[in-house]
């Protein structure tokens, strides 16, 4: 099955030098960035040094991203690059043994990190239990719309297909379905 | 009925085999050609009808290749010679592989007409297999819910002799093409009655261009669904009362086996979804499974 | 619809590249109008990995990057001007690794893992980028496992068990239905004879 490129609009958009659209583009990928920073870097202030050096050079060099890759393939390059050098102009040698190529495995193994990545700040299977909860409460045509999207990564139009409505309709339900999951998981969070 | 049956394959692949020229000519004096109903022409309607059913008429033996990521064997085969039975034997596993026998009749749940709303057909001249000459039948999923195929068909007899199996996007699945084969004849058997018993379940609403066909009673409740190509069985079988409800699949070259646990009436059921088809398609047949409704005074225990 | 689902419900569009340019320009608009529109997006996303098992980690360096990149991107701007326009121009549709490597990597297990749904991971169809690989294949800590993951993995091993249970009923259902009638008892494996 065809994986959906998802960021290719806010990336053009970065490309004509548009920073709110790159904006969008760390806010998405910083989580998964500082992840994969943290198997070669121990200290979490470190760890946001190398990820915001990493946008950075990321955004000078988007007018060379040609989108033959999809862009976190090509966010995630530059990113172990920019950990692997922060090691070696400190002297120092990667704590995880992982190469560049294996790390993208690695991030792909659900759960799996170095012991010495910051728990506490480590979203955890908590949250993801949560979102679960959420999602299978939902109202059967949300949870199957949305359900759809995420874990089968079909297009609006093929689930409107499945769903025999039309893509307005499927738009309208997988937003209506994030929005309850972010009220519930917001409520829970909060203790409620 | 097989016998105009036969003579109307063998027309529609001599259709084929004549000259580029001459096809084009006739298409564009005869408009009717195409078949109106579903946008195939004629041609390819009757060589897509011809391959569906060559398995049933034509008695042959050979050496059948299957292969997909983590297997490859071997099977020497030999079907429709008498009874409308085949027997296969696997050449790759022990020495002493036991025979094993298959029912060669088949019967069609759509033909190429209602095919075409859910594939797209390509039909050009194949490479050869088993030194005969094919023609390649490409199939195209209109969408990601199934499969598509690459069919070498035998040239005479419509049989498919080497077949690709690959995802909406591409990527290989399964292969399994003839070695060597040997056409033998022409057979005719009854097309056998897919059974369907009453049950205690039923599909609500299955992926587009799904239907049940058959539904059995072997080890569990088993309900058969297709889209006219692809198919799948659905095994339905209560669980054990702490089970969780969650949902898991493992592939083996274009198989899928997809479960999930269910409560239904405060039940807990596991469905179990095995076929060739995407997983997507699979979760899809496994959310449409509702119990019947049932009149109370049933429930006697 | 209020106006601000209308942001949101765009919003949601352009987390799935299924956007028109007024989606885009409204959100990015908005963005700019409502702060906490960039926190609804972040945890949107936030909740969609977690979902889909991918590790992150809770930091938030998007003010520093943007502080650094205003200053650059007008020095960049200046140099290149036309440059942003005739690369954005050429990018096409790219397409992620997906269930590639699930197809060509050989396993010592032939049966290779799908995501399931509790906790997905990964499987024939494309959890963005993730969804595909042979997970199997891979170093995963099993130790300490959330409950969560532990249901998986019970689902996991019960489609394998029913994968071998059912393969021979399978093969019988489906012969009939199939072009060439004994290719599903060819794919029957050899364990469930």
């Amino acid at each position: 099955m065809t994986v959906r490129e998802t960021d290719q609009q806010l990336v053009k958009r970065a490309q004509r030098g548009d920073t709110r659209a790159f904006d969008l583009l760390v806010l998405k990928y910083q989580g998964r960035i500082a992840a994969l920073i943290s198997r070669y870097v121990n200290n979490s202030a470190e760890v946001e040094d190398v990820a915001q050096e990493a946008f950075i050079k990321a955004f000078r060099a988007l007018p060379k991203f040609r989108g033959e890759s999809a862009f976190y393939t090509w966010l995630y390059r530059i990113a172990a690059n920019a950990a692997k050098n922060h090691l070696v102009a400190k002297g120092r040698r990667p704590t995880s043994d992982a190469d560049v190529d294996d790390a993208e495995y690695f991030e792909e193994a659900a759960g799996l990190r170095d012991s010495e990545s910051p728990e506490d700040t480590l979203l955890g299977n908590e949250l993801a239990e949560v979102v679960r909860s959420a999602l299978d409460n939902l109202p059967e045509e949300l949870r199957m719309a949305l359900t759809l999207r995420e874990f089968d990564g079909l297009s609006y139009e093929d689930i409107a297909e499945v769903m025999a409505c039309p893509v307005g309709t499927v738009r309208s339900r997988i937003f209506r379905a994030r929005d309850a999951v972010d009220n519930r998981v917001r409520a829970q969070l909060r203790g409620e | 009925m097989p016998a105009s049956l036969n003579a109307l394959n063998d027309w529609g692949v001599m259709q084929l085999t004549r000259s580029a020229i001459f096809f084009l000519a006739l298409v564009a004096l005869w408009p009717s050609a195409a078949n109106a109903a579903c946008g195939l022409s004629n041609e390819h309607e009757q060589v897509i009808n011809a391959m569906l059913q060559a398995a049933d008429t034509t008695a042959y033996s050979g050496t059948v290749l299957l292969e997909h990521s983590s297997e490859r064997q071997f099977v020497s085969v030999s079907a429709a010679a008498e009874g409308g039975m085949g027997s296969l034997r696997r050449l790759t596993s022990r020495a002493d592989a036991p025979i094993e026998s298959f029912s060669a009749v088949g019967m069609r749940t759509a033909d190429a007409c209602e095919l075409a709303m859910r594939y797209v057909f390509d039909i050009q001249q194949g490479q050869p297999v088993a030194g005969r000459s094919t023609l390649r039948l490409t199939i195209k999923p209109r969408d990601s819910l199934r499969f598509g195929y690459v069919i070498e068909m035998d040239e005479s007899s419509a049989l498919p002799l080497r077949v690709i199996t690959v995802t909406p996007d591409g990527q290989v699945l399964e292969r399994y093409e003839f070695a060597d084969i040997s056409i033998e004849g022409v057979s005719h058997w009854p097309a056998p009655q897919l059974v369907s018993l009453p049950g205690r379940f039923v599909m609500a609403a299955l992926p587009p261009g799904f239907s049940v066909v058959a539904r059995r009673m072997s080890s569990v409740e088993t309900l058969i669904v297709s889209d006219g190509f692809a198919a799948a069985s659905v095994f339905i079988e209560p669980a054990a009362d702490d089970l969780m409800p969650g949902e898991g699949a493992v592939q083996h070259g274009s198989t899928v086996s997809y479960t999930r646990g269910i409560s239904m009436r405060g039940q807990k059921v596991l469905v179990t979804v095995l076929g060739e088809i995407p997983l997507t398609t699979a979760r899809l047949v496994a959310d449409a499974v509702r119990p019947v409704a049932m009149p109370r005074e049933v429930d006697v225990n | 619809m209020t106006a601000a689902d209308t942001v949101k419900e765009s919003m949601s569009a352009v987390m799935d590249g299924e956007a028109n340019e007024v989606d885009l320009a409204r959100v990015l608009r908005a963005v700019d109008d409502e702060p906490s529109l960039r926190s609804d997006w972040l945890r949107h996303h936030e909740q969609r990995a977690s979902l889909l098992a991918q590790p992150q980690l809770r930091i938030d360096i998007s003010q520093r990057v943007q502080a650094a990149l205003t200053d650059n991107s007008r020095q960049y701007n200046r140099r290149h001007p036309m440059m942003g326009f005739a690369v954005a121009a050429s990018v096409t549709l790219a397409v992620v690794f997906g269930g590639q490597q699930l197809l060509n990597t050989p396993s010592a297990d032939p049966l290779t893992q799908l995501p399931g749904g509790i906790v997905p991971m990964q499987g024939a169809a494309p959890v963005q980028a993730s969804y595909g690989a042979p997970i199997a294949a891979q170093p995963m800590k099993t130790s300490s496992r959330p409950a969560a993951t532990r249901n998986q993995a019970i689902y996991e091993q019960l489609a394998r068990e029913r994968f071998y249970r059912y393969s021979v009923e399978h093969a019988q259902a489906t012969a009939v239905l199939q072009p060439n009638h004994l290719i599903p008892y060819a794919r029957i494996p050899e364990r469930s004879k």
